[in-house]
């Protein structure tokens, strides 16, 4: 079994007959993703990129069969619906593409994904790829080679250029994740974190963090108590001004959390090995002189 | 979104949290009879978004109505922070007794609301956030969650000296939270804040108003808030929002442009590594389509003509949504708009179409690099005035033309960052 996915994993796209759900698609078949069943409310009985379309989740199960994971390109203000659907339906994960989606609708999503042991990665996030086995989102499988360093992420296309510098130096990965860039994601750093620890083909941790709230500082505490294999971090944003969208909220609650020296202290203490730039991510991870593979 | 004060006084009467009798004036027509309602003294207050407004001069007593003309005719005219007020608000003038501090905001750890009460409010909390008891709220149930909910779990958080002070008044906060909480949920709020919360004889009133809508969330909540025009956005910001693009600017020598925000945050970083500093943040998002890419690509044009300080344009699309050939496309149309172009320009583009995306772009006087790194050396150490767009009119560029002479000064060898290019 692959982290969180490979290739055995049923897929379920909502959203998949709008323009940007439709090339999504395509782009996960040519990855040879299972894409079973699409889902568009009102379209039910047509067909995208080959894929049955169904208006609706327990219809798609019914018709199609199983589904182990959504992912997931409605549009903001109906994204709410469309994941509140899924966790309805149970389907255990759920990848959530969709940028822009309300604060509060965030937090609702957050809370009802975890309390029944789903597993929603974003919002706002370009999805997980475990080389060789499936991609469900839009991390570009050219930039993907198979190996044992688990690439977990805050961000999007920061995501891709990290691995594309790893696999342009040999270094595989066991998997790329973008847990989501909004300040109320499914889950967290620590979630992925254990997911690495656990997985027998991840050796090594790239974790990728940026300004902002305090998930670093949090996944330090289990850090700390829980991961044994080592863990690269890049944090980005050290030279981004500070306070321009930090507004008074944001500074009244979390005190000297969100900057980077906080997040940078909290790490290192944790025990991970910062390096201040992308293209250093190589050289650091071939000093810790493990067998890489890919 | 910021809410101005009066917005957020009005949103509070309509909770029924009490607040001062007030009246807002866009313009000085309405002051003089906005003074016979209010009667004096009463109090004038700049309505900007920007804080610091009391020191600033912007919120002033007036005794009397000659009083209340010529400070009014000051304050409408003073910038506060560069801020133009949108009007002012004239209030009674509210007699202290205790001042408290009461809020409903967002707890990033938590990834909850969270409650925010203090005793004591006003200037001192600022000083002083540690004083400010808390109470998260599970998301389950907050919608419509009771007074007794709120009183069940703050009163054991005063300690008994706090109770005492706070005496009478201790069932009014409670049900004033209550209802910050539900205006919170209802109004899709990052923030509700009352500091200071102003306790009087007769009850609690609300003496200032801080409320900001979560910004994603306005699609469903503007019609709702019913809000005055906001001031115009600085052009580049202005700009890049009509389009969707995020542009932040910034004061250094290198404009930047990227699809997505961790990217652009790591060439703030990468730029720093090359002794140089970025002019502007400018995400286009992750999709780049033609059209953001091509308005991100005049932004950065316009933002570096009328800069002399601005040495180079860096580009870096790492695409995925959308083919390179739409992104590069929409820049080559800019550049093709702007010839005599002094500043040259750099860019690095991977993933789909990438090979395609690379073309087109050199072929309008883009310089491309392999990586992110010597992308942004080669920007860090051009000049103004080498821009290539002088010297090639969408002509293929050759490799070791105008800019070849920086690659040869610096090839990396003297930075521990050490070239692969």
């Amino acid at each position: 079994m692959g982290f969180l996915v490979d290739h055995t994993t049923r897929v379920l796209v909502q959203g998949i007959t709008g323009n940007f759900g439709r090339s999504q698609t395509k782009l996960m078949q040519s990855y040879a993703t299972q894409i079973v069943a699409g889902v568009t409310p009102g379209k039910g009985g047509s067909e995208a990129e080959g894929v049955p379309v169904f208006d609706s989740i327990s219809e798609a199960i019914e018709k199609a069969g199983p589904i182990h994971a959504t992912v997931i390109y409605v549009p903001a203000p109906f994204a709410r619906a469309a994941v509140e659907e899924a966790a309805e339906s149970l389907v255990p994960l759920i990848v959530v593409i969709t940028e822009g989606i309300p604060l509060h609708d965030e937090m609702f999503l957050r809370q009802l994904t975890r309390s029944r042991n789903l597993w929603m990665i974003g919002p706002n996030c370009p999805g997980i790829l475990v080389p060789g086995e499936t991609s469900l989102g839009m991390i570009p499988p050219s930039s993907t080679s198979r190996g044992n360093v688990a690439v977990i992420s805050r961000s999007g296309t920061l995501t891709f250029e990290i691995t594309k510098v790893l696999t342009d130096e040999g270094i595989g990965q066991s998997v790329c994740v973008g847990i989501g860039g909004d300040r109320v994601i499914g889950r967290d750093f620590s979630d992925y974190l254990r997911l690495a620890e656990a997985d027998p083909e991840t050796k090594i941790i790239v974790m990728v963090g940026e300004i902002g709230g305090d998930a670093e500082e949090r996944a330090s505490l289990v850090i700390a108590d829980e991961i044994t294999k080592p863990i690269i971090g890049l944090l980005v944003g050290r030279h981004a001004p500070r306070g321009k969208r930090m507004g008074h909220a944001g500074a009244m609650i979390s005190g000297n959390t969100g900057t980077i020296e906080s997040k940078e202290q909290a790490l290192t203490a944790a025990g991970v090995r910062l390096v201040p730039y992308l293209w250093e991510l190589p050289e650091a991870i071939r000093l810790l002189g493990l067998p890489m593979g890919g | 979104m910021n809410l101005y004060e009066f917005e957020g006084k009005a949103l509070l009467a309509r909770l029924g949290v009490r607040t001062p009798r007030g009246v807002f004036c866009p313009d000085m027509t309405g002051v003089d009879e906005a003074g016979r309602t209010i009667g004096f003294p009463c109090v004038v207050k700049s309505q900007v978004l920007t804080g610091g407004r009391g020191k600033a001069g912007g919120i002033t007593i007036v005794n009397s109505p000659d009083e209340l003309s010529r400070e009014a005719d000051r304050i409408v005219r003073l910038k506060i922070g560069g801020e133009t007020p949108v009007g002012l608000l004239v209030e009674e003038r509210v007699p202290v007794d205790k001042e408290f501090y009461a809020a409903v905001a967002f707890d990033t750890s938590l990834a909850c609301p969270v409650l925010l009460f203090s005793p004591r409010g006003g200037m001192e909390v600022e000083a002083n956030t540690s004083s400010l008891l808390r109470i998260p709220v599970p998301v389950e149930d907050l919608p419509g969650i009771p007074p007794a909910w709120v009183a069940e779990r703050l009163t054991p958080l005063l300690p008994q000296i706090e109770t005492q002070a706070l005496g009478a008044h201790l069932e009014g906060v409670t049900r004033l939270l209550a209802n910050l909480l539900s205006a919170f949920g209802e109004y899709d709020l990052d923030l509700i804040e009352i500091n200071p919360l102003v306790a009087t004889h007769d009850g609690l009133i609300a003496a200032d108003a801080k409320v900001t809508v979560d910004d994603d969330a306005l699609f469903r909540q503007l019609e709702t808030l019913g809000l005055v025009e906001r001031p115009a956005l600085p052009e580049f910001e202005r700009r890049a929002r009509e389009f969707g693009l995020n542009y932040v600017d910034l004061d250094g020598e290198i404009c930047l442009m990227a699809n997505g925000a961790g990217l652009n945050l790591s060439l703030l970083d990468a730029v720093a590594a090359f002794g140089s500093t970025p002019a502007n943040f400018l995400d286009t998002g992750g999709g780049a389509s033609r059209v953001k890419a091509y308005e991100g690509a005049r932004i950065l044009q316009d933002r570096s003509m009328r800069d002399p300080k601005v040495r180079a344009r860096l580009i870096v699309l790492s695409l995925a949504i959308t083919r390179a050939r739409e992104a590069t496309g929409g820049i080559a149309e800019a550049m093709d708009e702007f010839l005599n172009d002094p500043v040259p320009t750099f860019a690095v583009v991977h993933g789909t179409g990438a090979d395609e995306g690379r073309d087109i772009l050199e072929r309008h006087g883009i310089k491309i690099a392999p990586d992110i790194r010597t992308a942004v050396e080669w920007a860090a150490s051009a000049e103004r005035g080498s821009g290539v767009g002088v010297h090639v009119d969408r002509a293929p560029v050759d490799p070791g033309g105008p800019l070849g002479e920086h690659r040869l000064i610096h090839d990396g060898s003297d930075h521990p960052a050490k070239g692969r290019a």
